[in-house]
């Protein structure tokens, strides 16, 4: 044990102070600015393709209408790539108890879901940057849904894989303890990336697990042990690295302490995740920069 | 928020290069010590960095060197990135042990200063360590100044009780 036990906490302060003052920051402005115009651009494209994907989106469901508009006895055949096949679990919705009448959708081309946030919560830019660390990982797609300043509540981040194949089926990230299952969410199924679901996509339920920094509301398969899954009608994660998502926050983290009515509100923006049909990611190099 | 040790304060109008040049030194010691890791702390810089350049104009109307704190405090508390340290963290810094074998004051410090929660751990380091006012620790958190307050002195009162236990 260190002697500075015995003395009081300036000499702890000290000590940080210390060790601090020997660490040194260099970085390359002009490197980091050409970094952040790269991804200004890439934000840029992405809207397009987002404004795009909704036209697409319209076009479709106008013709989908008159289809349906002209046909009055309509014969449903099953359709073996339909690309929302049934879940495999029936565990009952989760229980929502927050109002979200009046509360915008988020959708981007590069998740392949949207969801719901409160209207004074913000949601960031896309950030990620792929020239400077290994690809456009994990570490680097992320979205943070932000609350409010004057609110105590936790940040949601949606976090994509990326193109550098950080979270696959081979690398799972699972939960540190045992986890609740708080309910599914309706209309939504996924792979999980333990595997477990070979046989078919299962329903996505919203957890919460307990660890020393807080407690963890995520979104999963049902019956899986690993933190984040894959969407698509067919398996995904084997052949696309690219596919594998978390969607999580972390309730006594940044974001202020366990309970109260702002754990609702996390717990109703998982809870609605539903499909993006315009669902197109972009892979880094392709915005032409890489 | 008043950053002068540089030598640079911080104004409207202060050019990207300009303040990577004069705040990058302050900005590794603060993600240092709310991370605990060197290397994190440099990647988290960079990021955050990298992230607020194309709305610098925008930020710099306002306090640019809050904003990329708060970045820096964001990244460092992803869920994604905390788990990804599960795995990083388990190599050992060879500088925190002495030739003898006995723990360096300053690691045994940093390690008594990451037992805190994160929020209480950033508002520590901005407010006692870095003299910041709890306006600039709110601001950084996102929070309100008195959740910034209360922050503050459960913090201490931790690292006080932690002290005492291990005295």
């Amino acid at each position: 044990m260190s002697e500075l036990s015995e003395h009081g906490l300036d000499d702890v302060m000290a000590a940080l102070r210390d060790r601090a003052s020997s660490v040194r920051g260099s970085f390359d402005a002009g490197a980091l600015a050409a970094a952040g115009r790269r991804r200004a651009r890439r934000r840029r494209a992405a809207l397009g393709g987002a404004l795009a994907g909704v036209m697409v989106v319209v076009l479709g469901g106008g013709v989908w209408g008159l289809t349906t508009w002209a046909d009055q006895s309509p014969q449903v055949a099953a359709d073996p790539s339909d690309p929302v096949p049934a879940p495999t679990h029936q565990i009952p919705p989760v229980e929502v108890t927050v109002d979200t009448s009046g509360w915008p959708t988020y959708s981007s081309p590069q998740y392949p879901v949207t969801f719901q946030y409160p209207p004074d919560w913000t949601v960031g830019d896309l950030e990620g940057e792929p020239q400077l660390l290994d690809g456009c990982d994990t570490i680097n797609c992320v979205l943070f849904v932000v609350p409010p300043q004057s609110s105590d509540a936790a940040p949601v981040e949606l976090v994509r894989n990326g193109f550098a194949g950080s979270i696959t089926a081979g690398s799972v990230v699972t939960f540190p303890s045992e986890v609740e299952v708080l309910g599914s969410v309706p209309g939504l199924s996924g792979w999980a990336l333990d595997g477990q679901d070979q046989d078919g996509p299962g329903q996505v339920v919203v957890v919460s697990s307990e660890d020393e920094w807080g407690v963890n509301y995520s979104l999963t398969v049902a019956g899986s042990a690993a933190n984040g899954l894959a969407f698509g009608a067919q398996n995904p994660l084997p052949d696309g690295p690219q596919t594998a998502f978390l969607f999580s926050t972390n309730v006594g983290n940044i974001g202020g302490e366990s309970g109260g009515e702002y754990t609702q509100t996390l717990v109703a923006i998982l809870a609605s995740v539903q499909p993006n049909p315009g669902f197109a990611p972009t892979r880094p190099e392709d915005d032409g920069t890489g | 928020m008043p950053y002068d040790d540089g030598g640079l304060l911080v104004s409207v109008g202060t050019s990207f290069e300009a303040f990577v040049a004069a705040r990058s030194d302050a900005l590794v010691r603060f993600a240092y010590l709310v991370c605990g890791n060197v290397h994190d702390a440099q990647d988290l810089v960079q990021d955050a960095l990298v992230a607020v350049y194309p709305k610098w104009d925008q930020i710099t109307v306002r306090d640019p060197m809050a904003y990329v704190c708060r970045a820096i405090v964001n990244r460092n508390t992803s869920v994604w990135r905390k788990l990804r340290r599960l795995v990083v963290t388990a190599d050992v810094d060879p500088g925190s042990v002495t030739p003898t074998g006995e723990v360096d004051d300053r690691d045994w410090a940093l390690s008594l200063l990451a037992t805190l929660p994160p929020r209480q751990r950033v508002a520590v380091v901005l407010r006692v360590l870095d003299d910041h006012d709890y306006a600039d620790v709110a601001a950084v958190l996102g929070v309100s100044e008195t959740n910034a307050r209360k922050l503050t002195s459960r913090g201490l009162t931790a690292l006080r009780a932690r002290l005492e236990e291990r005295s």
